[in-house]
């Protein structure tokens, strides 16, 4: 049985993905166990958390129209406003038209149990080679309104993200190498470009541009030389080809 | 004066002890609430301490003990229970279609019932009508029975702690129930069309 590491990517298909995707998932983790990191933690409670969190926040003020909210979740997410419908249609189980009730107990067991459920599901190893401190956070009530911090800034003294990258220089240049020559979009060669740059001084890749720019070089780390990266993304398949480890590219839940 | 304060309060303390505070039944004791508090005026103004004790005793026997007490109304969490330990009795009780979905929608009616008065059984509810909604092919076996059982032991609980909860969670998902349901292309059309724009 193959050992998968697992992108987050995989792991939303598993739970928010159409049937397709959701089975492809199913029969390569079915029945064996698989390891993953923080790095991928932490997108997951963006992602999944973040959404339930803001979803609630959206009902609190008086929406309950599942379009009016969906509309407030798209607002400067980018590529991941797709991701963040299907967590959303997770929440209404699967249904355009849902009960406010319904959609909020949802939500608020998503964050207090099923969320970390979920993820840990099919793992016996979550590596934590930087010590994400923003994979340590768990959705607070402030004020009446539910918060996640989601962001970082390099200065913050919460992970080890800078030595993360020094003891693994190798792996981290041949990822970066490997989306610049062979990226097939601009936003892949980018990362690659400056994931050359954070080589040349590890410092630079903490906050943003960790969180939000080189996520995917992280990740791809600490996939080991035995393990198959599960991914939607293409971003892996040039990301492997210099770092020497296999990788499993599946079609996702489409999404424009 | 002490009496028409007090009484109807031990009333509703009693009441809503003896069974499940659903917004049927506080409307009832509020409307009863009022009642003995008319009554209670009523003996107060004629002086007389003995009439202002019958009269709220009357009221408790009458009403209170006939209405509610000795004829408890069956509560959409008494009918999911009820229907789930149906369900988990043994596998062809829960290969049976029919009564899977009614077990489903009875706990998905029992869940936004419980929503307001206590959410995190409303929320197990849910998670167990979901469930079982979002498996309609898988079969039955035991595992899957007795991770419903797990469901039921905390439906019947007065306080649902986190991990319990969790632990539920992870029975269900061993078991090889769905807890999620799968993205429908055609049901979100409409939306997918915002991000495309």
């Amino acid at each position: 049985m193959t050992r998968h590491y697992l992108d987050t990517t995989a792991l939303l298909e598993r739970f928010t993905g159409d049937a397709t995707a959701r089975g492809e998932v199913i029969g390569r983790l079915e029945g064996s166990e698989h390891a993953t990191s923080t790095h991928v933690l932490r997108e997951w409670i963006r992602l999944v958390e973040g959404t339930c969190a803001e979803v609630l926040n959206s009902m609190a003020e008086g929406e309950d129209d599942l379009g009016e909210i969906f509309a407030r979740l798209s607002q400067g997410w980018g590529r991941e406003t797709g991701q963040r419908l299907r967590v959303l249609s997770m929440l209404a189980r699967g249904k355009r038209e849902v009960s406010a009730i319904e959609l909020r107990l949802r939500a608020q067991q998503i964050i207090r149990s099923g969320s970390r459920e979920m993820f840990g599901h099919y793992l016996d190893e979550i590596r934590d080679g930087c010590e994400c401190g923003l994979a340590r956070l768990t959705v607070e009530t402030e004020r009446g309104r539910m918060v996640l911090v989601d962001k970082c800034k390099r200065t913050d003294q919460i992970c080890r993200q800078d030595q993360f990258i020094a003891e693994r220089i190798e792996e981290w240049r041949a990822a970066s190498k490997g989306l610049v020559e062979h990226g097939t979009r601009d936003s892949d060669k980018n990362m690659g470009k400056l994931g050359l740059a954070i080589a040349e001084d590890p410092p630079k890749g903490k906050g943003k541009n960790c969180y939000g720019r080189t996520g995917d070089i992280s990740i791809s780390c600490e996939c080991g030389q035995d393990e198959t990266l599960l991914t939607t993304d293409r971003s892996f398949e040039a990301i492997v080809r210099e770092r020497g480890i296999s990788v499993t590219r599946f079609k996702g839940t489409s999404s424009p | 004066m002490t009496a028409k304060m007090t009484k109807p309060r031990v009333l509703e303390t009693r009441m809503t002890r003896q069974v499940a505070p659903t917004p049927e039944r506080i409307d009832a004791v509020n409307r009863l609430l009022k009642q003995a508090t008319k009554r209670t005026h009523w003996a107060a103004r004629q002086g007389d301490a003995w009439k202002l004790h019958g009269a709220l005793g009357e009221l408790q026997s009458r009403a209170v003990s006939r209405r509610i007490t000795s004829s408890p109304m069956v509560t959409s969490l008494d009918k999911a229970v009820d229907s789930l330990a149906r369900l988990t009795i043994g596998e062809e009780q829960l290969s049976n279609g029919d009564l899977r979905i009614q077990s489903a929608r009875l706990l998905r009616r029992a869940a936004v019932d419980q929503s307001r008065l206590a959410p995190r059984v409303g929320s197990i509810a849910l998670l167990l009508s979901d469930s079982l909604l979002n498996s309609p092919g898988v079969e039955a076996s035991n595992e899957k029975r007795e991770a419903l059982r797990l469901g039921l032991n905390l439906l019947m609980d007065s306080f649902v702690g986190e991990e319990r909860e969790k632990k539920l969670y992870r029975a269900l998902m061993n078991a090889g129930w769905e807890v999620t349901a799968t993205f429908d292309h055609g049901e979100f059309a409409d939306l997918l069309a915002q991000i495309e724009r």
